[in-house]
């Protein structure tokens, strides 16, 4: 078996991985990371052999094998593709969306499965009263529906990019095929961006806490250059990313990140004539800063005034472009400033800044610039667990916990929490006073949770002094049941941040 | 000597129904109570002996639940020989879900599959949803195990059935 090499360019996020088997199954050849794939109790032979298996099927076994989990929390879009008699098997990474895809339909589900057993108890409370009516559950799959037709333009993209990797590697020396080469792969990074925006615009993507990753500013420097220097030579404009030469990395939602910016350098682009396109990127006391600028003449100001001007353009500027509506909406679940800012030759450029929870200092140690959730409810590791009476009140919180990116369980018995707890699997609990018919003491005296599990407890509106609508004691939180969105938003965020 | 085949099992269900757990128990002997939900496909082996003394290794495709096959899971079930069909015995209307998705299955295959239903969480005895009545008449189209992934009640006998019904079947050919 030969030692896997590092592929040479990058097309996507990740570079892709290429793995070559000859007839008797055992691997030729390896290009790129694969142990990134590699996680878990498994090994690198583990993943040979669950490519190997994708081959076990009949006639009609797929050559395009979407959204596959390779090993835990390790996912790639499998392409596969004969030559004579070996088989190379083209990976690309799809980690990061199906981690953030899992994480909603977790909650999704998890609502679902409330209403459901809420449903069944109505009508053993009231047999015969109405028909079973599933109003959500019709939206949920109807939403689905257009989210898996989005999810569909990713097998074709995979087949591009597989197809461009190949021929990479065998026209090195070919720099008009190199050309053409990258034309596809851009194609590619153009249907990977309208398909990630599809599902943004359709809700089943979102920017939040839960997504953070390391970002190393020269590293996104690299990428975007490479996916776009090309295009804009072939469009006859310059193309550079300026960074800082020791700028530090941050901590952020990576995938959101990369969506912007691929969005709005496309749509810059679309609208720049001549000259040359400068994206800068730097990190400030306040965040990460961003600025994209046409030079010498500056953009008109049409080009990425609806940013500014429109408040909402995926509900209001249905004619306008999707990728600009989308970043917009990502900007603001980042809680970033968009500014047009005049430049004094003329024309416009567009500075946006980005505030980071955390950032490196100059050694290179982490340090915290705002309050942040605890990682192994950022990593999935462990769960916010609702356990929440009435239903409508559980729905709230748990939208509210999606929204801050958390993994959340919804759950309608205390021998559940008790589960989760045995599971080592809650993080965080919100529990209702009274639920399933005890006050919430009673239910906490049975938990006996880890004292530094955070709680947030809903109770009476009499029994919080004050006018905030909410008090803290230690680890522990406790707020009107019938508080408004901000102030339950504002008690999430002080438990979770525990 | 003994020849070891390969069969591509594909496994259908609604979300939640308990397929990835039925995996996990049959595979590894495992259980765990957090449910979390499966996105994409995941491809795991089980290999059993099938009536010939040879052993017959299953590639079991779980593939992330739903109530219809979109175009990516049609894609997923390319080639299999067999199906295993999970219900959720908690959720009636899941057992008419993986029915659906059964033929829904065969319809895009151009063939019949032999196929397998369990009926999941057979420990929830006082949630049970569907009727000893009901399970006869499922019983009469197809195999059918009361099953828990829970405590591995009747998983085995449901892997086995499949196994061999799929062994016995001609690859390409139809089968009742």
């Amino acid at each position: 078996m030969s030692t896997p090499r590092k592929s040479a360019a990058p097309a996507r996020g990740r570079p892709p991985v290429v793995v070559t088997f000859d007839p008797d199954g055992e691997v030729l050849d390896v290009v790129g990371d694969i142990d990134w794939f590699v996680s878990g109790g498994d090994t690198r032979q583990d993943i040979y052999q669950r490519l190997q298996d994708l081959r076990a099927g009949g006639d009609g076994a797929p050559d395009i094998v979407p959204a596959m989990q390779l090993s835990q929390d390790r996912y790639a879009d499998v392409h596969i593709v004969a030559e004579e008699d070996s088989r190379h098997f083209v990976l690309l990474d799809a980690t990061e969306l199906m981690q953030v895809l899992r994480r909603n339909q977790q909650a999704s589900n998890e609502t679902a499965l409330l209403e459901d057993a809420q449903r069944d108890r109505m009508d053993k409370d009231a047999p015969g009263a109405s028909p079973r009516l599933r109003p959500s559950r019709q939206f949920r799959r109807s939403s689905e529906l257009f989210a898996e037709m989005v999810h569909g333009a990713r097998a074709p993209m995979a087949q591009l990019s597989g197809h461009a990797r190949l021929l990479q590697q065998r026209c090195k020396n070919d720099p008009a095929a190199l050309r053409s080469i990258a034309a596809i792969q851009h194609a590619a990074v153009r249907l990977d961006a309208l398909s990630t925006n599809g599902l943004i615009s359709l809700g089943e993507l979102s920017a939040g806490a839960g997504n953070l990753g390391i970002v190393d500013t020269s590293q996104l420097a690299a990428l975007l250059q490479e996916t776009f220097a090309l295009q804009a030579q072939a469009q006859g404009l310059g193309f550079e990313v300026r960074v800082p030469e020791h700028a530090s990395p941050v901590e952020i939602d990576t995938l959101a990140l990369r969506q912007i910016l691929i969005n709005l350098v496309i749509h810059a682009l679309e609208g720049i004539q001549a000259g040359r396109l400068v994206v800068s990127l730097s990190v400030a006391a306040q965040g990460l800063e961003i600025e994209i600028a046409g030079e010498p003449s500056g953009f008109d100001a049409e080009l990425f005034g609806p940013l500014i001007t429109t408040t909402e353009l995926l509900k209001s500027d249905s004619a306008g472009s999707l990728g600009l509506a989308v970043s917009q909406l990502l900007l603001q679940q980042m809680r970033a400033t968009v500014e047009l800012v005049s430049r004094r030759g003329g024309g416009h450029e567009l500075w946006i800044r980005l505030p980071l929870d955390r950032g490196f200092d100059t050694e290179g140690g982490l340090r915290v610039r705002e309050s942040l959730f605890p990682p192994a409810l950022r990593g999935g590791e462990k769960v916010a667990v609702v356990a929440v009476e009435p239903a409508q009140c559980a729905c709230s919180v748990v939208e509210l916990l999606v929204d801050l990116g958390v993994p959340v369980v919804s759950v309608q018995e205390v021998a559940r929490i008790e589960t989760l707890l045995r599971d080592d699997a809650l993080g965080t609990l919100v529990l209702s006073s009274p639920f399933e018919g005890r006050h919430s003491r009673e239910v906490l005296d049975r938990l006996q949770l880890p004292v530094e599990s955070g709680v947030m407890l809903l109770t009476s509106a009499d029994e919080i002094p004050g006018r905030s609508g909410w008090l803290r004691d230690r680890n522990r939180v406790q707020v009107a049941a019938d508080a408004d969105r901000d102030t339950l938003h504002a008690a999430l965020r002080t438990v979770l941040a525990v | 000597m003994s020849v070891s085949l390969s069969r591509k099992i594909s496994l259908l269900g609604d979300f939640a129904v308990g397929k990835t757990s039925t995996v996990a128990r049959s595979v590894r002997n495992t259980f765990s109570e957090a449910y979390l939900t499966s996105v994409g496909v995941k491809v795991d082996t089980k290999t059993v002996s099938d009536p010939e003394g040879g052993d017959l290794r299953l590639v079991l495709w779980d593939i992330a639940g739903a109530n219809s096959l979109d175009q990516m899971r049609a894609n997923y079930i390319g080639g299999s020989h067999g199906l295993l069909l999970v219900a959720d015995g908690t959720r009636a209307d899941t057992v008419d879900t993986v029915l659906s998705l059964r033929d829904q299955a065969w319809r895009l295959l151009g063939r019949q599959l032999p196929s397998v239903l369990i009926l999941n969480k057979c420990d929830l005895a006082g949630e049970w949803e569907v009727p000893p009545e009901r399970q006869r008449e499922l019983a009469a189209i197809l195999p059918v195990f009361s099953a828990s992934a829970r405590t591995g009640q009747g998983v085995e006998e449901a892997f086995a059935a499949l196994a061999a019904a799929v062994a016995a079947a001609p690859v390409g050919l139809k089968s009742p």
